[in-house]
């Protein structure tokens, strides 16, 4: 019996993730650093996404052997591999991770001997294992999630005194300050903490603990939002990147009334917002648009907006979720896997169209590409301003899925 | 310490050089794992990917079928696929969880064939051993499975050559333009119909270690010699020691067209190399001695003396530009001191 949903096919596997990978994602946690304890393979795409986007330099891989997987040695050699690391890095890391792979769900491995010996060793090091196990999407919280939940549950128990903060959680990609979610917050004196900033220190990481609200911005996270409001009592509120008109509204709504803040004027800024896509649609023409849900997993919201502004979509590509595009919440992303298999010949490119995701510039081999992964950390109006922005650029400087690729390759100097 | 990489990134493991081996004569490869490790092989292990198509999935491999040992899945999987593509075999390959839970790809591929009546094939890759060890093995099944009767003898057969091996899908071109009279390249820039021909082969040249099992087959088989290195232009240069680090056959075939250098191997523990090893201590180690390391750039905070870069895909995944190219001994020994 087929029990994962995919329909009984095998699943076509994308290149495209924006770069973002769990390990990235995880290192979000300010001045901390992994160890990855698995196979070679499952580290190999980790480390190279971490020499592509720099950060190499706080990820060391402890690469498992068939001896030490039949042996269970591979334990003591954890202990041995973090102390090196610790005994010879400078500065320290205030929070090591232990990363473990799918063989590990598979041997049932409990790690708190590891983590707390560890911990013992270095007074004042936070040590705690996270997941990186797709095999479990079916039978436990989907990657993301669990993901999401396993980075806030390190956070001490003792709870803070709460201060002015809005802490957002779920988005990979530190904020725009010119968002109107952030001038809304920051205007009313509210800290805008988003462990992502650049500078961010591990005591930001901590002062999540202090906030007044988390906003939720990605269905992924809701899960992590339960956990910080079981344990510190912080009410958490969707904030979803939906591009639509009516969802915004509704969520920066949702924001004023939660922390009693007087209601920006609505209306202005969505008539700003669409004579911007307005003009943007009759600028391009009658190229068309694709879109996919490695841009935003609300695509079908995506297209309903461009649509009203004049912009001619031709196709909405899903993978992941759910096509018809439901209300997703944490745990009930429905996984709807793809089953297309003709995939373009080489050189195939379709004139005027534009890809909004690599993924569908890739598989239908756009002129131009919109390349964003999850809403580039864009909300509301000004991320649909934004998105209209990035939909000119691309059609003024049309490039190809390949050509983009072939642009991220670094050079080399001897 | 051993086995632990604070500085490199770990090379390519053997289900990426078994996918690759398959990925132009239009098999249907299903990697048996539950996503990771098919995004691995999509993302840095196979440049092709962006630019022909190709018929490698993943099977989408649960907790529970793996637990349950519930090989039927697979099994539909592949027939299900294998109506809409109609390929000329179908190959299921191994990761690391089947590793652990024992899948028996041999019966599995078994009933395949027998249900469908398409040739097909089980391959126990697990995620630990090198890109050329699985694609060896890859290699040698096909070439011993769709060889069949020598009708004529003619042409160099190259043995080993995947994209893998250098930076880019152009790479195959240039490395054939070292031989005069090739016929094909099993497996890079080649289809079904070369496999299915290996046999016609005059001559056999073996270009990555890859290729060294289906070579000694076709030799014993069917009396096909074979040599092994690609015969690079000698250098003109006073340089200094050199190390030059890669695969084994064509980091040794650079050194010796370099003059005044080793060869490194860190994909296989024997072999023409002078040493052979992928641990990140003996490398820093050996790499100590010498005034020129020629190496993918990811070595680069290893080497106090002269490096030069040059990219393989195998281990740095197609991130960097070139500078100069893999084969290029002129463009190499310019840049050594």
């Amino acid at each position: 019996m087929i029990t994962d949903n995919t329909g009984g096919l095998p699943r076509y596997c994308h290149p495209y993730h924006g770069g973002w990978d769990v390990a990235r994602i995880a290192l979000d946690i300010p001045q901390s650093r992994i160890l990855f304890v698995c196979p070679v393979s499952c580290a190999r795409i980790i480390c190279l996404n971490a020499v592509k986007y720099g950060y190499k330099d706080r990820i060391d891989v402890l690469a498992l052997t068939e001896d030490d997987i039949v042996s269970g040695n591979y334990e003591e050699k954890t202990i041995e591999a973090a102390c090196e690391i610790m005994d010879t890095i400078e500065p320290k890391p205030e929070a090591l991770i232990l990363y473990v792979s799918c063989i590990d769900a598979m041997l049932g491995n409990d790690h708190s001997f590891q983590t707390e010996e560890i911990m013992a060793r270095y007074p004042g090091l936070n040590c705690f294992v996270l997941r990186m196990c797709p095999i479990t999407r079916f039978s436990g919280d989907n990657p993301m999630v669990a993901l999401n939940k396993d980075m806030m549950e390190p956070l001490p128990v003792e709870l803070m005194e709460k201060e002015k903060i809005v802490a957002f959680l779920g988005s990979n990609i530190a904020y725009d300050p010119e968002c109107e979610l952030v001038q809304i917050l920051t205007d009313n004196g509210y800290r805008a903490l988003h462990i992502q900033e650049a500078g961010a220190r591990y005591e930001d990481y901590l002062k999540i603990r202090a906030s007044l609200l988390n906003l939720c911005l990605m269905p992924f996270a809701s899960s992590a939002g339960k956990l910080l409001l079981e344990r510190y009592g912080t009410p958490m509120l969707p904030y979803f990147s939906r591009y639509d008109f009516q969802s915004i509204r509704k969520t920066i709504s949702d924001l004023c009334t939660a922390l009693n803040l007087p209601l920006p004027d609505l209306q202005q800024m969505e008539d700003e917002t669409r004579e911007v896509l307005q003009n943007c649609a009759k600028e391009i023409g009658d190229t068309k648009l694709l879109i996919d849900s490695t841009a935003t997993l609300f695509p079908d919201a995506l297209r309903t907006t461009l649509e009203s502004c004049g912009f001619k979509v031709l196709s909405v590509y899903a993978d992941d979720i759910n096509r018809a595009d439901p209300d997703v919440d944490s745990g009930s992303i429905l996984r709807a896997a793809d089953r297309e298999y003709i995939r373009p010949e080489a050189g195939a490119i379709s004139e005027n169209t534009i890809g909004i995701g690599m993924v569908s510039s890739s598989f239908y081999g756009t002129e131009g590409t919109v390349n964003i992964f999850y809403d580039n950390g864009e909300w509301g109006f000004y991320g649909l301003r934004k998105l209209s922005e990035r939909i000119f650029d691309a059609y003024r400087n049309p490039k190809n899925a390949a050509e983009i690729r072939l642009e991220q390759r670094q050079e080399v100097f001897a | 310490m051993k086995d632990l990489y604070r500085i490199l990134p770990p090379f390519a493991p053997d289900y990426g050089g078994a996918c690759e081996v398959m990925y132009e004569l239009g098999g249907l490869v299903l990697i048996h794992d539950a996503s990771g490790c098919t995004v691995n092989y999509v993302s840095f292990d196979e440049p092709r990917w962006h630019e022909k198509p190709g018929y490698v999935y993943c099977s989408g491999l649960t907790e529970i079928d793996a637990v349950m040992g519930n090989d039927d899945v697979l099994i539909e999987k592949a027939l299900r696929a294998a109506e809409t593509l109609h390929p000329n075999f179908i190959a299921f390959v191994g990761s690391s969880v089947p590793m652990i839970v024992g899948t028996d790809f041999e019966g599995i591929a078994r009933e395949t064939e027998e249900r469908s009546g398409i040739p097909s094939f089980g391959f126990d890759c697990n995620g630990i051993r090198s890109y050329t060890e699985g694609a060896g093995k890859v290699l040698l099944e096909l070439v011993q499975r769709f060889t069949g009767e020598k009708t004529e003898s003619r042409g160099i057969l190259l043995l080993g050559q995947l994209p893998l091996d250098d930076n880019g899908t152009d790479a195959s071109a240039r490395l054939k333009a070292f031989f005069p009279d090739v016929r094909a390249s099993l497996c890079f820039d080649c289809s079904f119909s070369d496999l299915r021909d290996a046999q016609n082969a005059e001559k056999i040249v073996v270009v990555s270690r890859s290729g060294l099992p289906a070579a000694e087959y076709l030799h014993k088989t069917y009396g096909i010699p074979y040599s092994i290195g690609i015969p690079l232009p000698k250098a003109v240069s006073g340089h200094g020691s050199t190390l030059v680090i890669g695969e084994d056959v064509r980091a040794w075939s650079l050194s010796e067209a370099l003059g005044n250098a080793k060869a490194l191997d860190i994909f296989s523990k024997e072999g023409l190399s002078d040493f052979h090893t992928a641990d990140e201590d003996e490398i820093a180690a050996i790499v100590e001695g010498f005034d020129n390391v020629i190496a993918d750039p990811v070595f680069e905070p290893m080497v106090r003396g002269n490096f030069v870069p040059m990219p393989t895909v195998s281990v740095s995944g197609g991130i960097f530009r070139d500078r100069v190219q893999a084969l290029d001994t002129a463009g190499i020994a310019a840049l050594l001191v």
